[in-house]
């Protein structure tokens, strides 16, 4: 289980639509460093995967979603990363429910892996309308207003992400309106939360977003020793023995009960 | 009272209990409304809060308003609560009209010189004020042109305190012998963190001498500090601090949420701390009883980390002072019972040993176990981040499960995690009854849940809050 503790599944869901074309360069040019860069410091068992998604016809005919499996070989991801194109895309609405959807269902997530996703894109899903917004705060020019073709929405995608036991972080290079409350309201719904994103910054918020997710793991690891040598041990015992909050500990057990690295 | 008139009156109320402090701007725009749409019941509500009410900004609001009414009870009652004030809050009620109502009228400027005369004319009481609030004091005299007596002169502006003022006691402390020193705290009562500053040498008797002096709740904010010291060490002041602090156990000004902040501070083990725990039951027990069946559903969807440990620090805390056991619940997608052998943390933690965060979440899925199982409750603590995606939604199953077992329970959110005010406004949206609590990660704030789980339903608080009278100006 200690290997196990290590692991870490990442997936970037990017929007390659004809306006992404800046991140796709930023992400071949950058995305690759950072990643080194942080196994370099943390000794994680790091694996990235990519799905990229664009819209559904008659908006977009070339495709709604392409899936490039997570993997530890970095060469291939910047490989993957070299095969994007920033293309099509029709109405302003993009098929990111899809993007996210497949993410969950295709992508082969390592069973106790600690798993992120990264939703990168600056148009809102279709037919989304902010959860206190009313029908006049829909996307104007939507070609699927009715409905996503896809069936999803933002409470059946996040509730598949949290089935996954994924949090999802949303980087909104188009940070207002629709584009960012849609962002918010799915990354927050999984726990995660929505990074307004330059294509300057956007793989500096990367690194950070990942960094502050892998800051934990050095704690993790003690509760889990702990743990392992005595499960029926207090969580104020734990607290004190590590001399951390009792908060603290309390969310360790989650974040380990949540990859089943403890618990039954 | 009319039926539009009391749900007018609830919105108010719900208002004013659900928005977050801190917020002053928004707090003064709120209580603005308040006054504006409904000033008889602003008036009884502001002496009821004195009373009751926990957030201090709302308290130093709630005078500035009367203050500043145009209505003449509530300048009288605006009057006499002023003068029940600290100096440091009287401050901060006369920086309140200064910085949002721009202006401090004449009546408050009579309050506040009264305020200041009173104490005055009382030198022991004044010299007390003076240690410890010099700086509001001044502030008072300076802000308002308010010229203060000769001797408050003196002591607070020409820094010449008269010899056998507590000032001058105080100054005379650095100089004096260790059983001198003892006894100008004793016969002062010099407060703790003003003698500290003049002692070098903490004796057993001076540092005996201190714990006599401080209030218990003084004594629980400086126990760290006299440990860092090395004051505690002794059997003799050991064993007074223990007496102190089984006075606490009763004395309703200690905080019990200070009392939990002291023993993480001060590290502080064994007895001590055992004490300071059994002075937080107290307080809690004190706080109130709770009597309406109680049901808490814990949310341990997939991205809730804290969701689960403050969920079994709310069962732990509600079992403790209900008079039935709480139904408890945790759910994602599914919901279950979870049962505790007592009501301690350490059962609490026993029970929930086994949850762990998964799946989506459906707050609804728990209370429709509870509609199925015919489990009748009067209120519903739900710990979430309130961001449900899965049917059945709570705000779908409420009524069914009101019309079911005749009940319409009220709902205290305990917000946790990246939260939103979803499950909040679909309530409201159906006319439950609902409260937030937000947990910003100090779980020692948790006890402040039980006035609202212990109070009778919002409509006997609103009939409790009209039949509360102003008081007059004498």
């Amino acid at each position: 289980m200690k290997d196990a503790l290590n692991q870490v599944d990442v997936a970037f869901v990017i929007d390659t639509t004809g306006s992404m074309g800046g991140f796709i360069r930023a992400a071949q040019d950058q995305l690759r460093a950072v990643l080194q860069a942080l196994i370099d410091e943390q000794a994680i068992d790091l694996r990235v995967g990519v799905v990229e998604f664009r819209d559904f016809p008659p908006q977009d005919t070339t495709f709604v979603t392409r899936h490039y499996p997570l993997t530890h070989d970095f060469e291939q991801v910047q490989k993957t990363l070299g095969k994007l194109q920033a293309g099509g895309g029709g109405d302003a609405p993009e098929a990111v429910y899809s993007g996210l959807a497949d993410a969950c269902s295709k992508l082969k997530w390592r069973p106790h892996s600690s798993r992120l996703m990264f939703l990168v894109g600056d148009a809102p899903p279709h037919a989304f309308k902010p959860w206190n917004g009313s029908d006049r705060d829909r996307v104007r020019g939507d070609g699927f207003a009715k409905g996503c073709p896809s069936g999803l929405d933002v409470a059946s995608v996040t509730a598949k992400i949290e089935e996954l036991g994924a949090t999802l972080f949303a980087l909104c290079m188009y940070p207002q309106g629709l584009v960012m409350s849609a962002f918010s309201e799915l990354a927050e719904m999984t726990g995660g939360r929505c990074v307004a994103a330059q294509v300057n910054v956007v793989i500096r918020e990367v690194e950070t977003l990942l960094k502050a997710e892998l800051e934990h793991v050095e704690l993790d690891r003690g509760v889990l020793a702990a743990l392992t040598e005595n499960p029926e041990v207090e969580i104020n015992v734990l607290a004190e023995s590590l001399d951390v909050s009792r908060l603290n500990v309390a969310a360790a057990m989650a974040r380990l009960g949540k990859r089943r690295l403890i618990g039954p | 009272m009319r039926p539009e008139e009391r749900d007018h009156r609830l919105e108010l109320l719900n208002s004013l209990l659900t928005t977050p402090h801190r917020r002053l701007d928004d707090l003064a725009e709120l209580h603005g409304t308040l006054l504006a749409e409904d000033p008889v019941f602003y008036g009884h509500l502001a002496i009821w809060y004195q009373k009751n009410g926990d957030v201090r900004d709302h308290k130093e609001i709630f005078i500035g308003c009367l203050l500043t009414s145009s209505l003449e009870e509530h300048r009288g009652a605006g009057y006499v609560l002023l003068q029940k004030l600290p100096p440091y809050q009287v401050a901060r009620v006369v920086s309140f009209l200064k910085e949002k109502r721009s202006k401090v009228p004449r009546s408050t400027r009579t309050a506040v010189t009264h305020y200041l005369r009173t104490r005055e004319a009382d030198p022991n009481f004044f010299d007390r004020t003076a240690l410890r609030a010099r700086k509001p004091l001044k502030k008072l005299y300076a802000s308002l042109h308010i010229k203060p007596s000769p001797r408050a002169d003196a002591i607070l502006f020409k820094e010449k305190p008269p010899a056998d003022s507590l000032i001058g006691a105080v100054q005379g402390l650095a100089k004096a012998e260790p059983a001198e020193q003892a006894r100008l705290i004793t016969e002062h009562r010099i407060p703790y963190t003003t003698a500290v500053g003049a002692i070098r040498e903490m004796t057993d008797e001076v540092v005996i001498a201190l714990v006599r002096a401080m209030t218990p709740q003084e004594l629980i904010n400086n126990l760290g500090a006299l440990k860092t010291r090395g004051a505690l060490e002794s059997p003799e002041v050991q064993s007074l601090v223990e007496e102190r602090l089984e006075e606490a156990k009763t004395d309703k000004r200690v905080s019990a949420f200070k009392a939990l902040k002291a023993v993480e501070a001060a590290g502080l083990g064994g007895r001590t701390e055992a004490l300071l725990e059994e002075v937080l039951n107290e307080q809690i027990a004190a706080k109130g009883r709770i009597t309406r069946p109680t049901a808490i559903f814990v949310d341990k969807s997939s991205s809730m980390n804290l969701a689960i440990e403050v969920g079994r620090q709310v069962a732990a805390l509600v079992s403790g002072i209900s008079e039935t056991a709480p139904a408890v619940l945790t759910f994602d997608s599914k919901a279950r019972r979870v049962k505790a052998d007592g009501p301690k943390i350490s059962d609490w933690e026993r029970a929930f040993r086994l949850v762990f965060p998964s799946g989506s979440t459906s707050a609804g899925v728990a209370l429709d176990k509870l509609r199925q199982d015919e489990v009748a409750v009067e209120q519903i603590v739900v710990v979430s981040d309130g961001n449900e995606n899965t049917a059945p939604f709570f705000a779908e199953v409420y009524p069914k499960y009101c019309e079911k077992l005749k009940t319409s329970p009220s709902i205290v959110v305990v917000k946790v995690g990246r939260h939103t005010a979803r499950l909040e406004t679909a309530l409201q949206e159906i006319n439950a009854e609902v409260e937030v609590f937000e947990f910003a990660g100090d779980y020692y704030a948790l006890p402040n849940l039980v006035p609202m789980l212990s109070r009778p339903s919002r409509l006997e608080l609103l009939m409790d809050i009209l039949d509360t009278p102003l008081p007059e100006r004498s």
